[in-house]
């Protein structure tokens, strides 16, 4: 594992937590088997894994909603389970989806009750409500009952809901799962912008393009453990080590060349539809010699390591 | 902790007085049972029979709206933000409870007007035994049926939870009749209760009956806290589905 240097209570940690379930017959389930892992503060983490690997777990154990079997975890420095009530008011949490809201009040009357439950004074209650239906776009329909909202407004309802009292830590189970691609950016944004102001982030998601655009650090999980944690270049630079990088050169007439043994550290290469994919060890060194040897007939080529999306595949076996 | 009970019962009854369900629980199956009580006890309408019938009103409403309640919040997921609160699922669940405590006294008034509408009113009706045993009796049904939260929550809901509890209920809180014409084996079990202490006073008994009716009141209150304490214990220990 890579060593993010020194970590400190503020933000979250987790140390050995583990989680287990038991199914009807008795026998013990491993759902989170010894976790590790810190987010610093103004740092933002995104834990990926495949269905069932334990990434709800997580979030549940983090936010109070489920007690480990074993080991510790701590938000802005209270431990989850022996200073539960502090470790809350120290986290904003949404599970995401439709639901988790009350229908039939209304998009403020909503957000005051969340905030009344999380301790924020009636007098600035209204307005730090207001605030954030405000920043999520949504103040328009703050006297508007949530059952006639979109998934994508009550999406964004939840992010206000999870910061109505400020927390210094905001723990998000899938954000934009379901989400248009508009609605899914307006999403990164507000959650860009809350860790850019120095607040700690910890997000599950299946969205690797979401993983990559937003987080400081990816945390691979699956079968409950952690198989992979770096930066979204480190992982993918990782990955390149051991199955190359991709050249795609755009060929700019039908005379495509075929004669690719001459490559530097060539693994394997395909041409389809005037495109041309290789795989080679050296980047580089492959891009020089293809502009060297077909410079004239190329219209583009590009280096790249396989994508995060790629190093998923492989750490969870699917590759 | 306070706040939050306070808007939540506010949530309750602004959301669901004017239900017709909830309406009807509490208004029709009192009056089938006045017609009944008064085909074989004619007269004028009695302060003990009018807070009896709406009793009884009451007690079809706080079971009906706390499974309605407790159904929709399991629904909705709403419990799980409550539970990873400071506060955690109490100060909900008790404010929903009292906001449905709120909504069953439409069958004091509500029960009282059909009652004179039909058979008119006694000359020396007590209007305080009326409206003082009323609200008791109000408070004592909920903090008795409270205990029905815990089950609902904890488990899948089935007719069979709250199937016949009202009519249990009816028979052992002497609201139709004083506990000392209830069969000699239940009388004592019928004064476990806070309501039969609470109908007792309102047919004419001392404070006393008063007092134990509030101490039962208060004990119901601190197992129905209990209980919830419990199921936030075991939904965080054992992951006790909170939802449906």
């Amino acid at each position: 594992m890579i060593s993010f240097g020194p970590t400190s209570d503020r933000g979250v940690t987790a140390h050995s937590l583990r989680r287990e379930f038991r199914n009807k017959g008795g026998s013990p389930r491993t759902a989170v088997a010894g976790l590790d892992l810190s987010v610093e503060p103004g740092q933002l983490v995104s834990v990926l894994g495949p269905n069932g690997a334990g990434k709800t777990t997580i979030v549940r154990m983090l936010t109070g909603l489920l007690r480990p079997t074993s080991g510790h975890a701590t938000i802005d420095g209270f431990d989850v389970v022996r200073e539960r009530r502090k470790a809350a008011a120290a986290c904003g949490s949404s599970l995401g989806g439709e639901l988790g809201l009350y229908p039939r009040l209304t998009a403020l009357q909503n957000l005051t009750f969340f905030g009344l439950m999380y301790g924020v004074p009636t007098r600035t209650l209204d307005r730090r409500a207001r605030e954030l239906l405000d920043q999520v776009e949504l103040s328009d329909r703050a006297g508007e009952v949530v059952r006639t909202f979109s998934r994508g407004m009550k999406q964004r309802l939840h992010l206000a809901r999870a910061l109505i009292h400020d927390p210094p830590v905001l723990i998000l189970d899938e954000p934009s799962a379901g989400l248009d691609p508009h609605s899914a950016a307006a999403m990164r944004t507000s959650v860009r912008r809350f860790a850019d102001e120095g607040h700690c982030v910890l997000l599950t998601t299946h969205d690797m393009r979401e993983a990559e655009e937003l987080s400081e650090r990816v945390i691979l999980v699956n079968d409950g453990a952690v198989r992979a944690e770096a930066t979204p270049a480190e992982l993918r630079l990782g990955a390149a080590q051991r199955f190359g990088f991709s050249i795609e050169v755009i060929w700019n007439d039908l005379d495509i060349p075929d004669d690719w043994a001459g490559c530097p550290g060539l693994l394997d290469g395909r041409t389809e539809r005037g495109t041309t994919r290789l795989r080679v060890t050296d980047g580089g060194a492959a891009v020089q010699w293809v502009l060297a040897e077909y410079g004239d007939r190329t219209a583009s080529v590009s280096v790249s390591p396989p994508t995060l999306e790629e190093v998923f595949l492989e750490m969870t076996g699917a590759r | 902790m306070l706040r939050t009970i306070r808007r939540a019962a506010f949530d309750q009854a602004r959301t669901q007085l004017l239900s017709p369900l909830s309406l009807l629980a509490a208004l029709a199956m009192p009056c089938v049972f006045a017609f009944v009580l008064h085909s074989f006890a004619p007269g004028r309408t009695t302060p003990d029979m009018a807070v009896g019938i709406a009793g009884i009103g009451m007690l079809n409403a706080v079971i009906v709206d706390l499974l309605g309640a407790m159904s929709k919040e399991k629904v909705w997921r709403t419990l799980y933000p409550a539970l990873g609160s400071p506060g955690g699922l109490v100060p909900v669940v008790l404010g929903r409870l009292a906001g449905i405590a709120a909504q069953a006294l439409v069958s004091l008034p509500g029960t009282l007007l059909v009652l004179v509408l039909a058979w008119g009113i006694s000359p020396d009706f007590d209007w305080f035994r009326w409206l003082a045993g009323g609200l008791l009796l109000a408070i004592a049904t909920t903090a008795v049926v409270g205990l029905l939260a815990y089950f609902l929550l904890r488990f899948p809901s089935s007719p069979g939870m709250t199937n016949g509890l009202t009519g249990i209920l009816i028979a052992l809180s002497a609201l139709l009749v004083p506990n000392a014409a209830l069969p000699a084996v239940v009388q004592p079990i019928a004064w476990l209760i806070p309501q039969s202490h609470v109908m007792a006073w309102t047919r004419g008994g001392d404070i006393p009956q008063i007092l134990i009716a509030l101490g039962q009141v208060v004990v119901f209150s601190a197992v129905v806290l209990a209980s919830l304490r419990r199921l936030e214990r075991i939904a965080r220990e054992q992951s006790v589905p909170l939802e449906y």
